[in-house]
């Protein structure tokens, strides 16, 4: 019963091929079997196209070669060896990490310019020569490195994607249906490219394809998964053979791609300088403390929720208690001081604290379930890229360090505007009669303040973190459309104002 | 046409540049930092000494470090609160103002008064005196007759009057044997023959029992028309009857059948006056404390067979309850705050006996010396070195 992939003579890998894979079984998690003892080799520079059915088991395959961390959960079960450069795996337990791979909807940081998705790629790769650094810039003549992604083409953001796996410097080069969306002027310049790539580089590709004609002749050997047999067995590379093979199998489909012709030849010289990760983590601590806390939206937000706070205790306070304004005077030292403490302890943090969650949960679950649905983080994975350090450490540490800066933010603005309130109802006063009854409490010096205070940090840092959390949790959960990011939006929400107020609640009872 | 799609496109790329937006947060944060400097004490911290004065004369319960609210006056009766100061152990005062002023040039007198009502009454205007006046006089009318009346009653000498008399003089007894009365007597006894001493503690103690008893009748109810004279006299426990009790009893029959004329020298004496506050002291913690005389006393005032006595209190009650705050302490619904009275009214709920500082003008303070002489103080400056470094 076992599938051995036939390897033709003519095309059979010269010398020591770079990649040896020996009785791979793949079980899927129902227990059907996708590829049964199947072996072959691939040598350097050569191309091999992997062809089969929708669902057969491809990408699979693929991501399995390339080490991604999803591989081997979720009940598959693998069996097999595999030698590459030297090394042996076993398959059943080694994350091989030997491929670097194209992902098939290209997985592009979309928050970094497609210079950045190069540069990110390099410096977390074995340091690459200087032809392989001009190799992946020469496939971008038309695309500058200051270019974001979202105004990129379907083909220029394929190059890009090849582009970025090439520096990430792995012995095989695995592409997921690189020409899906691409017309057949594009799609036969990609397989052109990745063929001098191969050769100029003296790496092996393994292309996974459902549109074979155009990458057939710079094919060097196709390998065809058949369903029926389990086997992963070699077919002559001629499109009318796979035809007729894959006829029996499943269909497929295409659509096509406008190319952009930009021209920033020459534009790339220099623009890939060498960073280290404190760089990387700093480029996304900053996009997400600009995002999660400096913005000129969330500061004018939290500044209003914070002011909206500071006018509605004061007008509310005193023009609205049992006694009217008759006792208005009696009653306004004591008054100013009770609402001072309230203001300072309990509402503004309060306020704050569901302000900026529930705002930043939906940013996050919205990010991070974007990242999950366009393969963003299995690419950090491929390319070796820190996720977790990077995207959710920054996430988590802005929220944390954010919700200080916000709440002294919102503070400023509570306090500025129950002194203008205060003004308004009692014109003509000074405004230290307000500072000193208003802060009375603070300005007494006793230890209760600091710990008042402290408890103040220990809440708003506390329901931040946890909050912030509870959305890279839901945010991180598997997406498989835009209406599961929806959702995970709207929980995140619910999970981190809920979160808050739990924590508001539960650390006022300690203090209080 | 073009100008203004060229000044929205222009717009549209400026509102994308995220340049613009990061200039946008810088000068938000700014203007929010700016905002609690001006707001936070730690930021714009609290004025310090700005002036230092000391009274002409020592004055009674100022005492060390304890904070005496300061005011400006405004108009004729107007105050606002200015700052803040406290006499340090050297005896001067040192004035920390809001507005960071030594003295203002308006008003370079700062004047020294008790925080208690009297402050309010001398700094009210005539025509509010004399509402008040009127106001307090048709009250104190009406509640001596009905408290008379009430006393008179049927009900109150079947029902009450037993009682409390009862409950008078169980806490004569006890206030008679207490350690200071004991003192005090022995004091008179000092300076008398010892042949008084039988007659003392033989005649004079029912003799003091009988007059005692009514006496303090007499003094509740002088006491209680005084307290409501509190704004043009000041409330003082009446102890006229007490002493007339004392006196009287110094030279009851039965005393004299045992004494000489000496006896009515003796009734003069300190000695003499000081045993009879003593007493009245001893008596009036006894009944305070006693449970059947507060519980009588409440029922007595909720005793609805009185209501008809009380009634023609009620509508000079109520005017006066109305005029008080609004004459005094100016408390109306719409009416800007007012700290001095506030600071004095919590200051007479608490018990406590404070001062307050108001700079005004020298002929806002003649106008209140020539209502109360004693009450202003004027306090004069003293130059920071002679103060010993005060800032």
């Amino acid at each position: 019963m076992s599938a051995v992939a036939a390897v033709d003579a003519p095309s059979a890998p010269p010398v020591e091929p770079t990649l040896s894979i020996r009785n791979l079984t793949i079980t899927a998690p129902g227990g059907a079997v996708l590829v049964e003892d199947a072996s072959f080799d691939i040598g350097p520079g050569e191309i091999v196209l992997l062809v089969g059915p929708s669902g057969s088991g491809k990408t699979t395959i693929i991501n399995l070669l390339s080490g991604l961390p999803d591989a081997l959960s979720g009940g598959w079960k693998v069996t097999g060896t595999m030698r590459c450069e030297g090394r042996d795996f076993d398959l059943a337990s080694d994350r091989s990490e030997i491929g670097g791979l194209v992902f098939q909807q290209n997985a592009l940081f979309d928050d970094l310019s497609t210079g950045e998705n190069l540069r990110i790629a390099a410096d977390h790769a074995p340091p690459q020569d200087t032809e392989m650094r001009d190799c992946a810039v020469s496939l971008l003549p038309d695309v500058g490195p200051d270019k974001l992604v979202s105004s990129c083409s379907g083909g220029q953001r394929q190059r890009v994607a090849i582009a970025r796996t090439l520096l990430a410097n792995r012995p095989v080069l695995f592409l997921d249906e690189p020409n899906s969306g691409l017309d057949i002027r594009s799609s036969r310049a990609l397989a052109s490219m990745v063929r001098d790539i191969c050769r100029r580089m003296g790496k092996p590709a393994v292309i996974v394809a459902h549109h074979v004609e155009d990458l057939l002749p710079m094919a060097d050997r196709v390998l065809l998964l058949d369903t029926r047999t389990r086997e992963l067995r070699a077919v002559a590379p001629d499109a009318d053979v796979i035809q007729r093979e894959m006829m029996g199998l499943a269909p497929g489909a295409a659509r096509s791609v406008a190319e952009g012709d930009e021209e920033p030849d020459g534009a790339w010289a220099g623009r890939l300088p060498r960073a280290g990760r404190l760089h990387w983590f700093a480029r996304y601590f900053g996009e997400y403390f600009w995002v999660l806390c400096a913005s000129p939206l969330m500061l004018m937000y939290v500044a209003l929720g914070g002011a909206i706070v500071g006018f509605v205790e004061i007008w509310f306070g005193f023009n609205y208690h049992s006694f009217g304004g008759y006792l208005k005077s009696l009653l306004h030292d004591e008054t100013l001081v009770g609402l001072g403490f309230i203001q300072v302890t309990v509402a503004v943090p309060l306020i704050t604290s569901i302000l900026v969650v529930a705002r930043n949960n939906a940013i996050i679950a919205a990010d991070l379930g974007n990242r999950v649905l366009s393969s963003q983080f299995r690419a950090m994975h491929n390319l070796r890229v820190p996720s977790n350090v990077y995207l959710i450490g920054s996430v988590l540490l802005n929220m944390v360090l954010g919700s200080v800066v916000l709440m002294a933010v919102a503070m400023a603005t509570a306090g500025w505007a129950s002194l203008q309130t205060w003004h308004l109802l009692f014109p003509g006063q000074a405004s230290e009669l307000w500072r000193e009854n208003f802060f009375r409490t603070f300005l007494s010096g006793e230890a209760q303040v600091y710990r008042d205070l402290m408890y103040v940090l220990i809440k708003t840092v506390l329901s931040a973190g946890f909050a912030g959390l509870a959305g890279v949790l839901i945010g991180l959960r598997k997406k498989t459309s835009v209406v599961a990011i929806n959702y995970a939006v709207a929980e995140s929400i619910v999970a981190g104002v809920s979160i808050t107020l739990f924590i508001h609640a539960a650390v006022g009872i300690a203090q209080f | 046409m073009d100008g203004p799609l060229v000044t929205l496109s222009a717009l549209n790329r400026l509102a994308r540049s995220r340049a613009l937006a990061y200039g946008a947060s810088a000068a938000l944060l700014v203007a929010f930092g700016a905002a609690g400097a001006s707001v936070f004490p730690f930021a714009t911290g609290m004025p310090e000494n700005t002036g230092v004065y000391r009274p002409p004369q020592p004055v009674t319960g100022l005492l060390p470090d304890k904070g005496i609210p300061v005011y400006d006056l405004l108009g004729e009766v107007r105050t606002r609160r200015s700052g803040i100061a406290s006499m340090d152990e050297g005896g001067y005062i040192r004035v920390a103002r809001y507005d960071r002023t030594e003295t203002p040039a308006d008003r370079p007198e700062p004047v020294l008064l008790a925080a208690n009502v009297r402050t309010l009454w001398v700094l009210a205007t005539d025509a509010d005196r004399a509402e008040l006046r009127e106001t307090a006089a048709e009250f104190v009318a009406a509640a001596r007759v009905a408290i008379e009346g009430a006393l008179a009653s049927p009900v109150f000498a079947r029902e009450y009057k037993p009682v409390l008399e009862d409950s008078v003089a169980r806490a004569f007894s006890e206030a008679w044997n207490a350690p200071a009365t004991r003192d005090a007597a022995a004091a008179v006894l000092r300076i008398g023959q010892p042949m008084f001493r039988g007659v003392v503690a033989d005649d004079l103690r029912p003799a003091l029992l009988e007059r005692l008893t009514p006496a303090i009748w007499e003094a509740a109810r002088g006491s209680a028309a005084n307290l409501l004279e509190v704004f043009s006299r000041g409330f003082t426990l009446d102890l006229v009857p007490l002493e007339e009790a004392v006196a009287g009893a110094l030279a009851d029959e039965r005393v004299r059948k045992g004494a000489t004329d000496a006896v009515a020298a003796l009734a003069a004496t300190p000695q003499a006056r000081h045993l009879a506050e003593v007493m009245a002291t001893e008596l009036v913690h006894r009944l305070r404390t006693d449970d059947l005389f507060t519980t009588t006393l409440g029922n007595l005032f909720g005793d609805s067979r009185f209501s008809a006595y009380l009634a023609p209190v009620g509508p000079p009650a109520l005017q006066l309850a109305r005029a008080a705050p609004r004459t005094l302490a100016r408390l109306e619904e719409k009416a800007d705050l007012n700290s001095l009275a506030a600071d004095i009214f919590k200051s007479q709920a608490r018990g406590l006996s404070g001062y307050v500082i108001i700079y005004m003008t020298p002929e806002q303070r003649d106008r209140i010396a020539a209502i109360d002489p004693l009450a202003p103080v004027t306090l004069g400056t003293v130059t920071p070195a002679a103060a010993g470094g005060a800032s």
